[in-house]
């Protein structure tokens, strides 16, 4: 591909990269924080503002709004582009689409810490926000699928299925969620009540990972990743059963979120049956991408862009599995409120999502920026390392906190009477909570390791021809 | 083969994408979104007076529901750490729901029951007074900052409207109730409700 970058609208994508990587550190920062203020509670400072029941929805906003939308965003108008050799279907929109998020994340950073919330667990922000939300998705979409429609080639590349199915079902799922009835400006009720209400928001909460932190970024992966490997995607009957077992099963799933509780049981059977499942396309998906890496093992031996790929599909498998594990009533009896579900969360968050998120970044911005070259290799090992060693004490430690509470708030005498009270559960996990504070902070001390050297990177001077910028 | 058309069009990647993600919709939501009714026949729940209304929406802007459920499953340790387990029709009047997704401290389904008005005091202002190695933050403020009730009844017109029986009376008295009182001391008066309208039910 001798083609130049000018052939596609790139300034738009540039922009949402480094707002992905601003919100990454940014979301990130505030997560370590929290961390922080459950071993050190003095951090609260005292202050309503930054305590840690109105920082922590600021903490999953930002990452997820923030650091993963408009990395979802950035990317996905690269990729339709490239894989339909046409520009974007209207430049303009484009910038609004980007504008636009950029003041529902700001409206986010000033609302939440004031204490403007619905509740609502990963859609926290009240209603007008909501409908500016909801505003620039409607153009988001028009734009993607606007731009496939004008691609000219013939096939829509697998990418944009998965781009397309993020979307659509965000979209379904975030009006059905977000329902209320105003107060005021600031101030809104949930049209559902109670055991209704539960099941609508975590028909949502789930979802939005499933949608956002698995589709979005699987779309992602299937176009960089053989960019990387240099190989074709190793199959595409694969990538169809992954699509097809995603968008078909995972919108059942969240009522595992609710086992024994005073929802219907078959409520909850099917949301633990579906999760069951759910692990099939999962585990086909990553075979695929795995595949499609170890096509060039002798590149995947030394490149630590292929490396974080990998790791990313690893972790992806880890997560896919212990998420089943979690929906049977078994398990979800000792691990259901506790430090596990967090540990979970983060080793799908930091070690999927994050590792697909640093590859890309490390892929991808130095070429934007018409380089070929990082500044520096040892960085990006030493960074892996980081990573790796943070998500690693981060999932440890949560494990052992998570199944030791969840056991100790179960344990029963013989005669039936409770074995420890809750504080000594608490006091049982305090040091854990402090190496899950070190691990977090190990994994964000990477990636700003990560920005220096990509700032280096691109800040270099040129010794890259304009021609090898082509390549992206 | 569906495999051949959703890849060449974008309208059959868009409808098939639809169709095949709303399925859950049908199954799932729909049917228990229309269980209202059937709901509410078993329900023990009483609304919340204006100063515990007051009081849950502090609950709600500080973010207490982050870290304290109200959802006591039907386990026998749990029900014998928390109290009574929830059943559906418990949760008629929560708009939204405060079950909340984890126990970083307790849960507070039935806290009414627990303790004193004077210990959540004590325990608000600084939570390690009572409790040395909690981990919750404090939240003094919440005793200077006063509520000026000025938005208690569009609160109460707006969940009458989504089923909470108030009366125009009620509605009246509302916001005299409310105005002048602490934030702390409404949150107070939520906390200490908390479990008394089920408290009637004791089945285990």
């Amino acid at each position: 591909m001798s083609s130049g970058m000018d052939k596609y609208d790139i300034k738009v994508v540039k922009y949402f990269i480094i707002a992905a990587v601003a919100w990454s550190i940014a979301g990130m920062l505030i997560g370590v924080m929290l961390a922080a203020q459950l071993y050190w509670p003095v951090l609260n400072f005292d202050s309503e503002y930054i305590q840690f029941g109105r920082l922590r929805p600021l903490h999953t906003s930002g990452v997820i709004f923030g650091f993963v939308v408009n990395m979802l965003m950035g990317t996905s108008l690269y990729i339709v582009q490239r894989t339909g050799q046409t520009r974007l279907f209207n430049k303009s929109l484009s910038w609004m689409v980007f504008w636009g998020w950029q003041l529902v994340l700001l409206l986010a950073l000033i609302t939440l810490p004031l204490g403007y919330t619905s509740t609502k667990e990963y859609a926290e922000l009240e209603w007008p926000i909501d409908l500016l939300i909801g505003l620039v998705w409607v153009l988001y979409a028009i734009l993607f699928f606007g731009t496939i429609a004008k691609r000219k080639v013939h096939h829509i590349f697998v990418s944009n299925w998965f781009y397309g199915a993020f979307i659509i079902v965000v979209t379904l799922i975030f009006v059905i969620n977000n329902l209320a009835m105003p107060v005021s400006l600031t101030k809104s009720y949930s049209v559902f009540s109670g055991a209704q209400d539960a099941i609508v928001q975590w028909w949502w909460g789930h979802n939005a990972v499933g949608f956002l932190l698995t589709a979005g970024v699987i779309g992602m992966n299937y176009y960089f990743i053989p960019k990387v490997s240099e190989r074709p995607i190793y199959s595409y009957r694969l990538s169809v059963i992954h699509f097809w077992g995603l968008v078909g099963f995972y919108t059942w799933a969240g009522t595992h979120h609710l086992v024994y509780s005073s929802v219907p049981v078959w409520v909850q059977n099917i949301g633990i049956v579906m999760s069951l499942i759910l692990w099939l396309p999962s585990w086909a998906g990553a075979f695929n991408s795995a595949m499609t890496l170890l096509q060039n093992k002798e590149k995947l031996k030394t490149d630590y862009i292929m490396l974080f790929f990998m790791s990313a599909i690893l972790y992806y498998c880890l997560a896919t599995l212990e998420g089943p594990l979690l929906a049977i009533r078994w398990f979800n009896m000792i691990a259901h409120n506790t430090e596990w579900i967090i540990g979970h969360v983060h080793s799908a968050a930091l070690g999927w999502v994050g590792m697909s998120a640093i590859a890309m970044f490390y892929y991808f911005i130095p070429r934007l920026w018409g380089k070929e070259q990082l500044w520096s290799n040892k960085l990006i090992k030493l960074h892996f390392w980081l990573a790796h060693i943070g998500i690693a004490l981060y999932a440890i430690a949560l494990w052992v906190a998570g199944i030791g509470e969840g056991y100790m708030w179960l344990a029963q005498q013989e005669n039936g009477s409770l074995v420890y009270s809750f504080v000594e559960a608490m006091d049982f996990k305090a040091p854990w909570l402090f190496v899950r504070f070190f691990g977090g902070a190990c994994f964000v001390f990477g990636l700003l390791i990560m920005v220096f050297n990509l700032y280096k990177t691109v800040s270099m001077n040129s010794s890259v021809s304009k021609e090898g910028s082509a390549d992206a | 083969m569906l495999s051949k058309d959703f890849t060449q069009s974008v309208f059959i990647l868009i409808i098939s994408t639809i169709v095949v993600a709303s399925f859950s919709i049908l199954v799932l939501i729909v049917p228990n979104l229309v269980r209202t009714d059937e709901i509410i026949a078993t329900s023990l729940a009483k609304p919340l007076t204006p100063l515990e209304l007051a009081g849950r929406d502090v609950y709600i802007s500080e973010g207490c529901h982050v870290c304290h459920t109200q959802m006591v499953r039907g386990i026998e340790p749990e029900v014998k750490r928390n109290g009574r387990a929830n059943k559906e029709g418990d949760d008629i009047y929560e708009f939204p729901n405060l079950w909340g997704s984890k126990r970083t401290g307790p849960d507070l389904t039935n806290i009414g029951r627990k303790y004193s008005e004077q210990w959540q005091r004590i325990h608000l202002m600084n939570p390690r007074k009572v409790v040395p190695t909690s981990i919750m933050p404090a939240y003094p403020w919440l005793f200077t900052q006063v509520l000026s009730g000025d938005d208690i009844e569009s609160k109460m017109r707006v969940l009458r409207k989504l089923g909470v029986p108030y009366t125009e009376n009620e509605i009246d008295k509302a916001r005299l109730q409310v105005k002048g009182v602490t934030k702390g001391e409404a949150l107070i008066q939520y906390l200490q409700s908390l479990g008394n309208d089920t408290a009637s039910d004791q089945e285990h």
